[in-house]
């Protein structure tokens, strides 16, 4: 297996967003999931999460709400504001885009 | 209702400190502890599990701070962008803009204007002896000539002066506007003629000097001049031996006779009161509504009984100077109101 990859400036936002559209979720478990999901390529840097998690907040597209985690402690879940799910399906749309700009660039030239 | 919540953000990162900067604490605590407790699952010792968390995590109190920077900076960046925003909108539509602008002046100016008349009519009142039986005294013709309209002739003021039982006293005013000089400088000063009895009638004594007497209302021996506080000071420097001076007001030469206390200007913004010294002519003048005037009730007479007399008296005026005084109805209010 190679080393995890350093994610793509700016692509953070995005699989944050992906990742708790699914359910609220912890900064911790957040990373893990992006981490399995992408079958251990992707490496988030956790000093970088938390300021993100925080701008997205900032933004409006995410919202925060404290609950109790599977040990029992107080954690602090994310989940998706309704302009958040907007803001998303267009980050989305313009990701599978832009990819499929580059591969048809990869591919031909 | 983004906006909402992002405003409610600001409101607690800008009010709330303590309590979210307790909450990233707390946020940041709980990721360390989990990835520790992961790292110990690994088989690391508890010194080693915290170790690699630590390294991994990165510092914590530069996170921390970068958090608060994302919230900070976002402050700033939405703020300017605020105003950008409103100035590129109002640029688009410079009808609205100037529609919005005007308003907010004509409003704000109102609201000044309002409040300056509060301010000197109810705030800061002259201190009138026993106002409440004061009144406007005027000739109404059934045209709608506003506040300032509210005037008398000159033949019909004597007539009613001589006449009703209703009033204590009446006196009679009119403005006049007036070049004063003194030591070779000329400045218009804003005078009012006013009856001898004016002061008397509205109860207010000079602070230094006299008033006027009857016997100054005659065209010859009317030269003489009470002035305001507040032209005392400007005019004058103050001079404390003003009295007995001598100035020049339209070329004739007035003697300084008194000087008004500070907190007398009526009617407002007058500066100067000479005697109304009216000719025959003028005295007789029927046509012309050119003097204003101010009267004391009877001590017992009310309003509306002060009303029906003068309604009879200007029946009878009408009666006798039909050419003139048709459709004129004398009518009172109280000064206060």
């Amino acid at each position: 297996m190679s080393k995890p990859t350093d994610l793509v400036q700016g692509t953070l936002d995005l699989l944050i967003l992906k990742t708790v559209a699914l359910e609220p979720m912890h900064g911790w478990a957040i990373a893990q999931r992006i981490r399995q999901v992408s079958g251990n390529v992707l490496q988030v840097n956790q000093g970088a999460l938390y300021p993100a998690l925080h701008r997205l907040e900032q933004q409006g597209w995410i919202q925060a709400e404290w609950g109790e985690s599977e040990n029992n402690r107080r954690a602090k879940y994310y989940s998706l504001t309704r302009a958040g799910k907007k803001y998303l399906q267009k980050e989305e749309a313009n990701w599978q885009r832009l990819s499929a700009a580059i591969g048809l660039v990869l591919k031909t030239a | 209702m983004r906006w909402v919540k992002s405003a409610t953000h600001r409101f607690r990162s800008l009010f709330r400190k303590n309590v979210v900067e307790h909450e990233l604490d707390q946020e940041l605590r709980f990721h360390l502890e989990r990835q520790i407790a992961e790292n110990a699952a690994t088989g690391m010792t508890p010194e080693e599990a915290r170790h690699a968390a630590m390294r991994e995590f990165g510092g914590v109190e530069k996170v921390k701070e970068e958090c608060r920077d994302e919230r900070r900076v976002n402050r700033i960046e939405t703020f300017s962008a605020d105003l950008g925003y409103g100035f590129r909108t109002l640029r688009k539509s410079p009808g609205f803009a100037a529609v919005s602008v005007l308003t907010l002046a004509l409003g704000i100016g109102a609201n000044t204007a309002v409040f300056s008349m509060v301010n000197a009519l109810l705030l800061h009142p002259y201190k009138f002896h026993d106002p409440d039986t004061l009144v406007r005294v005027w000739e109404d013709r059934g045209i709608d000539e506003g506040y300032d309209a509210r005037r008398f002739a000159p033949a019909d003021a004597e007539d009613l002066r001589g006449g009703t039982r209703v009033f204590e006293s009446m006196t009679t005013f009119g403005w006049r506007n007036f070049n004063l000089s003194n030591e070779g400088n000329i400045q218009p000063a804003l005078g009012c003629r006013v009856s001898a009895n004016f002061f008397d009638v509205l109860g207010v004594a000079p602070a230094a000097g006299r008033l006027f007497t009857p016997s100054e209302e005659q065209t010859g021996l009317d030269q003489v001049t009470v002035v305001s506080h507040g032209m005392w000071q400007r005019r004058f420097g103050g001079d404390p031996q003003l009295i007995g001076k001598t100035v020049q007001l339209n070329g004739r030469s007035y003697t300084v006779v008194g000087i008004m206390p500070k907190d007398f200007d009526y009617p407002v913004p007058v500066e100067l009161w000479v005697p109304l010294a009216l000719t025959p002519a003028e005295r007789a003048e029927r046509a012309e509504l050119n003097l204003e005037a101010l009267a004391r009730l009877k001590p017992g007479v009310s309003v509306a009984q002060a009303r029906a007399a003068l309604g009879n008296f200007s029946k009878q005026l009408e009666r006798e100077y039909p050419k003139t005084n048709a459709g004129r109805v004398t009518t009172i209010l109280e000064y206060w109101s």
